[in-house]
């Protein structure tokens, strides 16, 4: 046994990595590419250049300017808690920034606290990517500002991305200065040129430094609009949590009692009213119901039970945590308010949920209801209820183990059809908008998750057919 | 049966699982109650503040007067209120404080943090909290004075001068000093900050230096046309507020958002957390101008359009934004007419859809399109009015050329081309185009037939009926046109490629806009977006001089130059600018349609007896 799961955990890794490279690649090679598309929501475009510096300042972000494959190991080595560690992430010491600083103070482009820092920002990041001697890169960089022909060189030492119109206009600005009668104001405006374009090329450009790998915080990146992935998902999980852990007992309570009933009571108005209700609710669509349950619960012109959107009352934060009276009368409180908001969407996550699962049931208990054990433990002369409780539901609860398994990654999928109608914000939506977008890191960061949820209750499912059938066995 | 689990254990289990459930609750009660302590006492804390400022100012005060230098007297030389359209709703009878103004956003805002947020509703919260040097008119487009009390532009438009406002307190009762804005431009220029985009729009500042506390200068690198926009248009951020961060804790924050302006945010910014699904802004108290008027603004996030919808009829929230397909439907709902007004207004901010012609194909050559006379043809073959009205159910005017009719910058003598199919028919013949062989399709001298594809997007029935309607329009002038939907991004691939022969798209409004990245030649070669490929020469000289030109009646003259070459060439089939359908719950009074929409929020307000929202 201990084998099996050993050689099953060394199979997961590579399974997931599998899973992992066919997500990165389909979407690496879908056409837009990463990010994509630089038009807004109405389908409007951003002006040129800004959609270009957004495209560059993205590419040095992700390192999108690297083969695919080294893009792929580049993401690789960030989730991972062993690896390499970023050049990005090599940071100056205190003195050393003050070293550097004083390298260019006094100097005519360095005139103020912004400047300077800028020059500090781009000694730190070219020394960190090209491996040099910050104190050294600064004293060289000094020099080199004198003559700026010089400084054209520190753009391919950090692979800029510069077009060929850009990179020509530095060079004729710079040659434009040997023509010059080289009067001071024409030195300084070529500097700050220069530097303006190097400070934009360099920031956030980042490599990985191949020196000993060692343990590090894993870290999920940022999307494309700037937030953390890790932070993120932790603010969206607890509400699909929520979500799930109020419909997922509720289908299995109901579909689990009924499948019971229907099948002591086979035949009759029971059974077939409940299989014929619930294969009615499996076929209708989500979408339309929760626009339904909407217009018809949520609405002034109708019946207005239930709230339209949201997880909360527009005074909710306002509102003490239990229900409580007072000289106003009853007040429901944050609690209550918070699940009577809930009752339209968890209703609509429910209602398709039903017919599966009490089939199961009722096809397992049947076929004990008619098993040998049964009707033997019926002429000993057993109580109906033992018979029932004891005898037939305890064999028939081994296939619905089979299905329980995979509740631990349903928990964290949301429902995005749901959460779209109802203004939820749930893992559903997040990662369906994220493919929409082709924000990178968030999809990864989902796939990741649920590979390994996915993965893992697998496994947990086969060592239960183990303990729960002796007729399994993976010795 | 010995230790099996029964009936008993299972009730046994339930109760303990409900008793330490009611603890856990319990706990959580009496947390929220601690919390709810600690900000009243917060506010408390916040007002003795304000209390005892107002002590020492008061005894100043005292001790100025007996100086000769009355208080008074510094009052008397303050500059008047810019808030003049404020103004107006106080002189209304009705007038009353309070109520809150709720609205929807379709989409979730993840970040508030002014420069790093590229969140689409991020910059609407951010307009009621941050403030400007001057900021446009909405009704006149022109500027005029808010934070800078005046400004002064040298004749070669290289140094511009702003005199600021002595009374601009930031939210927490610190004045704003030229400190500031030097602070916001550092910040913007930081190259540490998570902003390259935005730094790059103010390139052409060479230098800005302060001239006591009151008096900034920005001295420019040449002439620029925007340079009023990107100088006076920057809004301002705190010094002393904003400097406690490194740049890491800016790129990292989420809801660093305070200012000056006449909300803010009703906790510390530091707190703020995105995913509740609402935001909320509350009364600046401290507000250097007249008293705000609600008391606050919320923004609640409503994904599905048809929620939307039911919470407007519950009164749930008080602006609706109507689809053109929802039209004539709601337009008549006398549910929703009861308790809300319709408005409808084109802005001076909307963008222009249009179809591209692609003068060069794909191995290089001039393309059908290269004559303008086929261009001019393409354009007069399609009844735009007439797609305005029947399409866009009247919601749509049709343009001239790229600039917003509603904005200075059009020329408004230009009237947009008719139609008129004979005399296109005519113009094609001109240029070589004729039903050679009878079979109703046109043919070149060489007998090969006049067809093309347009590529537009998919998923959009809008842009699939327009497509229709065109391909109906030139198919009866004897024009093969074969429909090419493709998805956003492949199209973006296409465009970067050149690989196309005709496309429709939108491009986003500003009120004056920058002609040089669409149509000037510089921007033909490698991603520029002249991807028609598209050259007057006369075109550029106009817009490179527009550009420099800082005196402003000399430059609309010369973009009304601009204008009309292109009305002229029609690089594109310029079709139309949308207008905006929108119900507003009708307890607001003071609502007026202005040139750049509906009229700010803050100069509406509620009567006291139509009141909704207390807290």
């Amino acid at each position: 046994m201990l084998s099996y799961i050993l050689r099953r955990l060394l199979l997961l890794f590579p399974t997931l990595l599998g899973v992992l490279a066919v997500v990165f690649f389909v979407m690496a090679f879908s056409p837009g590419g990463f990010g994509g598309t630089s038009l807004n929501a109405e389908g409007a475009q951003t002006e040129g250049e800004d959609a270009r510096r957004a495209q560059k300042a993205l590419e040095r972000r992700y390192g999108l300017d690297l083969p695919k494959a080294a893009q792929f190991g580049r993401w690789l080595n960030q989730v991972s808690p062993i690896g390499f560690r970023m050049s990005g992430d090599l940071k100056l010491s205190e003195e050393e920034r003050a070293e550097v600083e004083a390298v260019f103070a006094g100097q005519p482009y360095a005139a103020r606290d912004a400047e300077l820092s800028r020059l500090r920002l781009i000694v730190e990041t070219i020394a960190g990517y090209t491996d040099q001697e910050p104190l050294e890169l600064a004293e060289r960089l000094r020099a080199d500002l004198e003559q700026p022909a010089a400084v054209l060189d520190y753009f391919s030492e950090i692979d800029a991305s510069l077009s060929e119109s850009e990179t020509a206009e530095l060079i004729a600005s710079v040659d434009g200065l040997k023509e010059a009668d080289g009067s001071e104001g024409d030195l300084l405006r070529v500097q700050k040129k220069l530097l303006q374009v190097l400070a934009f090329e360099a920031s956030g450009r980042s490599r990985i430094r191949y020196d000993r790998p060692a343990f590090k915080a894993p870290d999920l990146g940022q999307t494309l609009r700037g937030r953390d992935v890790g932070e993120l998902l932790l603010e969206r999980v607890p509400v699909t949590l929520l979500l799930n852990l109020l419909a997922i007992p509720l289908i299995y309570v109901v579909a689990i009692t009924s499948g019971l009933y229907a099948a002591r009571h086979k035949g009759g108005w029971f059974d077939v009213g409940s299989g014929a209700a619930f294969l009615g609710l499996w076929s209708v669509p989500t979408i339309w119901a929760g626009v339904l349950l909407i217009t018809y619960f949520a609405n002034e012109q109708y019946l207005r039970w239930f709230p339209a959107a949201g997880l909360h009352d527009l005074q909710a934060s306002g509102m003490a945590f239990l229900p409580s009276w007072n000289e106003g009368g009853f007040e429901r409180g944050w609690l209550l308010d918070t699940l009577w908001h809930l009752v339209l969407p968890v209703l609509c996550m429910v209602y398709g949920g039903f017919a599966v699962m009490s089939k199961v049931m009722r096809g397992a208990m049947l076929d004990n209801l008619s098993a040998d054990f049964v009707r033997t433990a019926r002429a000993k002369g057993v109580a109906e209820g033992g018979v029932l409780w004891r005898h037939a539901f305890r064999n028939s609860v081994l296939p619905l183990i089979t299905m329980v398994s995979g509740i631990l990654p349903a928990l964290f999928v949301g429902s995005f059809v749901v959460e779209t109608i109802f203004s939820i914000n749930g893992l559903g939506k997040l990662g369906v908008e994220a493919a929409f977008q082709k924000d990178r890191e968030l999809v990864m960061a989902t796939t990741l998750i649920g590979g390994l949820l996915g993965l893992t209750s697998e496994l947990i499912r086969d060592l239960c057919y183990a303990i729960a059938d002796p007729r399994v066995s993976y010795d | 049966m010995d230790n099996r689990f029964g009936f008993k254990d299972l009730v046994l289990t339930v109760l303990l699982v409900g008793i330490l459930a009611s603890i856990l609750l319990a706990m959580k009660q009496y947390d929220r109650q601690w919390e709810v302590m600690q900000r009243i006492d917060e506010r408390l804390a916040e007002q003795g503040e304000v209390l005892r400022e107002l002590n020492t100012t008061l005894s100043q005060g005292v001790r100025l007067s007996e100086t000769g230098e009355g208080s008074a007297a510094a009052f008397g030389q303050r500059a008047p209120l810019p808030q003049t359209r404020w103004l107006t709703a106080r002189d209304q009878p009705e007038y009353a404080e309070g109520d809150w103004f709720v609205d929807a956003f379709a989409q979730s805002v993840g970040k508030l943090t002014p420069l790093i947020s590229t969140d689409i509703y991020q910059s609407t919260i951010e307009s009621f909290v941050l403030e400007s040097l001057i900021v446009r008119d909405s009704e006149t487009l022109e500027w005029q004075p808010w934070i800078a009390e005046s400004w002064e532009v040298s004749d070669d438009g290289l140094t511009i001068a702003f005199d600021l406002r002595k009374d601009v307190v930031f939210s927490d009762g610190t004045p704003l000093t030229s400190a500031d804005v030097l602070f916001t431009l550092d910040m913007i220029r930081n190259p540490e900050i998570n902003a390259p985009r935005l730094s790059s729009y103010y390139e052409p500042i060479e230098s800005l230096v302060a001239e006591g506390p009151h008096r900034v200068v920005f001295t420019l690198n040449e002439p620029y046309f925007l340079s009023l926009t990107i100088t006076g248009g920057m809004d301002i951020l705190a010094k002393h507020y904003y400097e406690k961060f490194t740049p890491e804790e800016f790129n990292a924050s989420t809801g660093l958002l305070f200012g000056s302006g006449a909300y803010k945010l009703p906790m510390d910014p530091e707190d703020w957390r995105p995913g509740s699904g609402q935001i909320e802004l509350v009364r600046n108290d401290e507000y250097w101008g007249p008293r705000p008027t609600f008391e606050r603004l919320r923004w609640q996030e409503i994904t599905d359009e048809q929620a939307q919808l039911v919470s407007m009829r519950n009164g749930d929230i008080d602006r609706y934004s109507v689809r053109p397909e929802q039209y004539e439907r709601l337009k008549t709902d006398e549910n929703l007419n009861a308790s809300a007004d319709l408005y409808e207004y084109s802005t001076a901010t909307s963008g222009y859809r249009y179809i591209a012609w692609n003068q060069v194909d794909k191995d290089g050559n001039p393309s059908l399109f290269a004559d303008v006379r086929v261009r001019r043809a393409m354009t007069m073959l399609l009844n735009r009015q007439e797609l305005c009205e029947q399409l866009m159910v009247g919601l749509a005017t049709v343009v001239s050329g790229p600039f917003n009719p509603l904005s200075p910058q059009s020329n408004p003598d230009l009237e947009p081309i008719g139609y008129d199919p004979d005399a296109a028919i005519a113009l094609l013949a001109e240029a070589g185009f004729a039903d050679r062989d009878g079979d109703g399709v046109l043919e070149d001298e060489n007998g090969r037939p006049f067809r093309f594809k347009l590529i537009y997007p998919t998923g959009s029935t809008n842009y699939q009926q327009m497509a229709t309607y065109c391909k109906d329009a030139y198919a009866r002038a004897g024009i093969t046109m074969e429909l090419d939907p493709t998805e956003f991004n492949t199209m973006i691939n296409r465009i970067q490629s050149r690989d196309f022969e005709a496309i429709s798209l939108g491009w986003g409004g500003v009120i004056e806009s920058d002609p040089k990245q669409i149509f000037h030649s510089d921007s033909i070669a490698e991603g520029g977006d002249n991807y028609v490929g598209y050259r007057n020469e006369e075109l550029d000289g106009f817009i490179d001089q527009a550009r420099v030109t800082v005196d402003r009646d000399e430059r609309l003259a010369l973009w009304h130059e601009v204008h009309r070459i292109l009305q002229e060439d029609q690089p594109y089939t310029f079709l139309f600018i949308r207008k905006s359908v929108n119900f507003l719950d009708d307890r607001f009074r003071n609502v007026k349609v202005t040139k750049t929409g509906l009229n700010d929020r803050t100069e509406m307000f509620v009567p006291r007896s139509e009141q909704r929202w207390t807290q």
